[in-house]
């Protein structure tokens, strides 16, 4: 894959992996962008590994995935869901604002829940496609899958 | 709450993100500078190896001529300079072999230098 080809499947595929990665750093959307440029360099510099192109966007998924857990990760937001709650913005336009019940909620999982959670319900990948990225068993998968719901439903729940 | 419910949060999680152009912008910068560095490394590499080639070339020559002139060497070092044999014959090796690795550096060093010249100047990669 030259560089042509692979700036042609970022442009496709970046603005899916950023909100992923927004999402992953609970809303801190520059240290998802530095991550995204990061995983997005990693990938061109061993993209000639890449035999089917079509998988290029879990390829890409799964390398900004191990780049977060690889230590990249700054602490996530500690603001607690009643703080998140009392804070509000005149301009309700502001997404920060508007997700931050989510970002809190989703800053309460686990770095693998979260993932294996983002990657289901935004990405829409398969228990099956989540486990290889994730480089874990579909089991796994489906037990943080469950862990996640339970916590992500009781938390947003105590917010509506 | 039920999954419906929790499909629906994540489906209009919308977060406002950078501009597309300036993301992608920051990342042909970066894209760019790998192919400085790329294109860099490969030169270099091609410099040495052309280098080591033309080392290897010259040390032959110089070799194969101080052989030749050897017992040139040898005879002056027992006439004029009054040794004994022995230490005629090792000081025309040491000779041999210090004509021999000089030129070999001087080649090698003359070579990357020389090529290094030639190259084209690099890109302007200082907004990385």
């Amino acid at each position: 894959m030259n560089r042509t080809e692979f700036v042609r499947h970022v442009e496709r595929c970046q603005r899916e992996l950023r909100r992923f990665l927004t999402a992953l750093c609970c809303g801190d959307t520059s240290q998802a962008d530095d991550l995204a440029q990061d995983a997005l360099m990693k990938a061109y510099l061993s993209c000639d590994g890449l035999q089917d192109d079509s998988k290029f966007k879990s390829w890409v998924f799964r390398i900004a995935y191990n780049s977060f857990i690889s230590g990249t990760r700054r602490p996530c937001p500690t603001i607690g869901l009643e703080q998140a709650t009392a804070m509000e913005s005149g301009d309700c336009s502001d997404s920060a604002f508007r997700y931050q019940a989510l970002h809190a909620a989703l800053g309460r999982l686990s770095e693998k829940e979260r993932a294996a959670t983002l990657l289901f319900y935004m990405e829409s990948y398969s228990t099956k496609e989540i486990a290889k990225m994730m480089n874990t068993s579909s089991d796994a998968v489906k037990q943080q899958l469950s862990r996640a719901r339970v916590h992500l439903k009781s938390m947003l729940e105590n917010e509506r | 709450m039920n999954d419906n419910d929790l499909t629906k949060v994540f489906d209009t999680y919308r977060p406002a993100l950078g501009p597309d152009l300036e993301f992608m912008g920051r990342l042909e910068q970066r894209l760019e500078a790998v192919e400085f560095i790329r294109e860099q490394q490969e030169s270099r590499r091609r410099r040495n190896h052309i280098g080591l080639v033309a080392a290897a070339v010259a040390g032959c020559v110089v070799g194969a001529i101080a052989t030749l002139v050897s017992p040139w060497i040898m005879s002056a070092c027992i006439g004029i300079a009054g040794m004994s044999e022995l230490m005629a014959v090792v000081t025309t090796w040491v000779v041999a072999a210090v004509l021999c690795v000089a030129s070999i550096l001087a080649v090698y060093d003359m070579c990357t230098t020389s090529f290094k010249k030639l190259e084209p100047a690099p890109r302007n990669v200082s907004n990385f």
